[in-house]
């Protein structure tokens, strides 16, 4: 099954996988890094072929992302929890819960400047590191970042734009990194 | 980007920053192709286990591989999967089937045996040995009471409950075929000729010829019913098939000895007895049909069905589709082409199984097709109707589907892709439409007939050029063969038309759907939930003809199941533990026997109160 490379692609009632995969993969992987997930990559994975194999469940329109981005996400929340509790380590935050993540001292010590940000990215408020993540993971587009997270785009656009300013306040004392106007 | 104001940051940095972390475009997709086929095989996706076939802990399936299965379906395995059939019927007839629970009764009933032998020991004990008088007084009092008792008790038991104990189980063995069944029935018998002597000797009734009359009667008729179900007993080992009656024969002969029947008429009777049961024998003897391509060529070439005669053209359809294409090009059919010949001389069209079986076979010819061709696709879709195709998985509609394949009505079976086709021509947009029609009419898994119908879309498919049909849905195909399998229905593990799930499911094995299942492990493979060792067995058991007639229908095309299963799936050697089970009713036949023998040497020679299994001076 190739992928058509067009978004919604469908086959009858079943989705194209791979369309279905390049639509959601960068908000996804963004989203389980946000919550912490240990290999974000790995479990992205996990819930593509459990979204796939149980697909006959989804009771959904595979062409309307309000409908699937709930449903992976809560396949990626239920993935992750239970990796978590299988560690006996706490569960994920959720993106709209307050984190309490560190700042970015080590990474400034390391003298990468990538680091650095990313450092600083998951000190933000765990609402707007998930929507850091999945927006600059590849790019995203916010529409699907609000299917993915059952919020409004303008509201995906108020927290990507909350944590550019917070970024550049955190950053800008320490290190000088380039900053700028409104996203897209 | 631009850079509009300096209390933001920067787009590129942040991009910059997290794309090193995104994951790989088409090492990605691999990954999750990776765990789609990992999931599937491990049942990970979260559909739900077929309702009888709970996931069960490790433990428990190590002992199920030592135990025998009665006790673990009964006992653990019912609160361990979490089902509520521990006391269902099915589980509950294998409790009291239970080999291990069986071999207990006949341990109780071997020292029982052993105790009353005892007292006739005790009996001979020398008189300096005996307790004081008043002693042997009481005992001897109170051995008369319950010699007594048991006196007026003996007619009763031995006209009711000896012949419950001894006959009853062997009735039930008689309608059931099953190997486990005839074991229960041979040690009950066992049990039961152990237990009636011993109430007979202690109530001093019994003598040896007595006892081997008796004896005589419970092996005479076991022997009568083993000969009679031996059709049921065809998965059984060969020492349990040929070896039952000669040794209840011999048993039944030795007990006619030890009864003291005079000679002369004895020695007639038994080899009156041999003469019988060796005819019944080779009559009734199964026989395993383990053919191979050469035998099932032979057996269609010497067919000549009669137009009308729809269940041996199914059979000889079925066999053709099986066979090597070079040899199915060299079959010698020429008195089935008369028959078509003649059919369509006299104007008749053949039914579509007839049709449909010919063009398995090779032997349809493009004129008698076409009569086919007028048949509801074309008629009723009539092409122009922009109605879906509304496919059925039955012969009609696949002979419409060839023939309008062979008209050229339906495209080139090269044309694969969609839109490549509909641009193509006309005919490869009808076939499009027929594909689509196929694919609509899908059976969910939990359908009567789901397997059927799923072989029959998948083989229309394939004469359309759509040979990745299976391949798609591989998982509602796995689905469907994991709810139709049945472990076990009357002995024998086979595949059911009405899936489990399905309101009207009744446990049954179905040969039509058994097959269907074989052509579509191929393709797809075998679910977990499928055991081909039990498979394999049930098909052997289903492939026996009796006696010396020719086999029927249903024997044939139970052979053909059991051929191509041996040749296309991985079936699993049998092991020596499950060969040793399938010995199970000739070992009990034996342990019956000698029980009864040694019963039998072990009674008093004379019916004695004084000289009775209670001692000398009993009464």
């Amino acid at each position: 099954m190739a992928g058509s490379g067009q978004s919604p692609a469908t086959m009858g009632d079943s989705p194209d996988l791979d369309a279905l995969i390049d639509r959601w993969r960068g908000p996804l992987v963004g989203l389980l890094r946000a919550w912490g997930a240990q290999d974000p990559i790995d479990v992205a994975a996990d819930v593509f072929a459990e979204a796939w194999l149980g697909r006959a469940r989804f009771t959904g329109r595979w062409e309307h992302g309000a409908d699937v981005g709930p449903w992976l996400r809560g396949i990626a929340w239920n993935l992750t929890a239970a990796a978590a509790r299988r560690r006996g380590r706490p569960a994920p935050v959720r993106e709209d819960t307050p984190t309490t993540t560190a700042g970015p001292a080590e990474a400034i010590a390391a003298g990468d400047e990538r680091a650095v940000i990313r450092a600083a990215i998951d000190a933000l408020p765990a609402d707007q590191r998930a929507a850091v993540w999945m927006h600059y993971l590849e790019g995203t587009p916010t529409a699907e970042i609000a299917d993915l997270l059952g919020v409004p785009r303008s509201t995906v656009h108020g927290r990507l734009e909350r944590a550019r300013r917070a970024l550049a306040g955190a950053l800008g004392a320490l290190v000088q990194l380039p900053t700028q106007g409104r996203t897209r | 980007m631009t850079s509009t104001a300096q209390d933001e940051m920067d787009h590129d940095a942040l991009r910059a920053a997290l794309a090193p972390l995104a994951p790989e475009r088409e090492a990605f997709r691999a990954l999750v192709r990776a765990r789609i086929e990992a999931g599937r095989g491990s049942g990970r996706s979260g559909a739900a286990p077929p309702p009888d076939r709970p996931d069960r802990p490790a433990w428990l399936r190590r002992a199920a591989a030592i135990l025998p299965p009665g006790v673990l379906e009964f006992g653990v395995l019912s609160k361990a999967g979490g089902a509520a059939q521990g006391l269902g019927g099915a589980s509950a007839l294998s409790w009291l089937t239970a080999p291990w629970l069986i071999l207990g009764a006949g341990l109780v009933g071997w020292l029982g045996a052993l105790r009353a032998t005892a007292r006739l020991d005790g009996s001979e004990a020398p008189v300096d040995a005996l307790p004081p008088l008043g002693a042997r007084a009481t005992t001897a009092a109170r051995h008369a009471r319950s010699q007594r008792k048991l006196i007026a008790l003996v007619p009763w038991l031995v006209v009711f409950w000896a012949p419950m104990l001894a006959y009853a189980p062997i009735l039930v063995a008689l309608f059931s075929g099953s190997t486990t069944v005839w074991t229960l029935a041979l040690v009950c018998f066992s049990v039961g000729l152990t237990a009636g002597v011993l109430l007979l000797s202690r109530a001093g009734l019994a003598d040896r010829r007595s006892v081997a009359q008796l004896a005589l009667q419970g092996l005479s008729q076991l022997v009568v019913i083993a000969v009679i179900a031996q059709s049921g007993l065809a998965f059984a080992g060969p020492l349990t098939r040929f070896g039952t009656v000669p040794l209840l024969v011999l048993g039944v002969i030795a007990l006619g000895r030890a009864a003291q029947a005079p000679a002369g008429l004895h020695a007639t009777l038994s080899l009156l007895q041999l003469a019988l049961f060796g005819l019944g024998m080779i009559w009734i003897a199964p026989r395993c049909l383990d053919w191979d391509a050469p035998r099932f060529v032979e057996w269609i070439e010497t067919r000549t069905p009669a137009i009308d005669d729809l269940g041996t053209w199914e059979v000889i359809g079925q066999i053709a589709r099986e066979l090597p294409p070079e040899t199915r090009a060299a079959l010698d059919l020429d008195g089935m082409r008369a028959t078509l010949d003649e059919a369509q001389r006299t104007g008749l069209r053949p039914h579509y199984v007839v049709g449909l079986a010919a063009s398995r076979a090779g032997i349809l010819t493009p004129e008698l097709l076409q009569v086919y061709a007028r048949n509801r696709l074309l008629r009723d879709n009539a092409f122009k109707s922009p109605r879906p195709y509304l496919v059925h998985a039955n012969e009609s509609d696949t002979l419409d589907v060839l023939a309008m394949r062979a008209q050229g009505l339906l495209g080139s079976s090269d044309a694969h892709g969609a839109s490549d086709a509909r641009e193509a021509s006309p005919s490869a947009e009808h076939r499009m439409r027929v594909l689509d029609g196929i694919a609509r009419g899908l059976p969910a898994p939990d359908e009567f007939h789901a397997l059927l119908e799923l072989d029959g879309y998948l083989t229309m498919a394939d004469a359309l050029g759509d040979a990745e049909l299976a391949t798609r849905e591989r998982a509602r195909i796995q689905h469907a063969l994991a709810l139709a399998f049945e472990p076990d229905v009357n002995g024998r593990a086979g595949f059911n038309a009405w899936p489990q799930g399905n309101a009207t499911y009744i446990p049954y094995i179905d040969e039509a759907s058994s097959l269907a299942a074989v052509r579509l492990m191929r393709r797809v493979g075998a679910p977990d939930q499928v055991d081909l060792a039990a498979f394999a067995d049930g098909a052997t058991l289903a492939a026996a003809s009796h006696g010396l007639r020719a086999p029927s229908n249903s024997e044939v095309q139970a052979a053909l199941l059991r051929y191509i299963l041996q040749r296309d799936l991985p079936v699993p050697p049998t092991t020596f533990a499950a060969r040793l089970a399938r010995e199970a009713v000739f070992l009990a036949a034996l342990a019956a026997t000698l029980l009864a023998l040694w019963t039998v040497w072990r009674a008093p020679t004379r019916p004695s109160a004084d000289e009775g299994p209670l001692g000398r001076g009993s009464i």
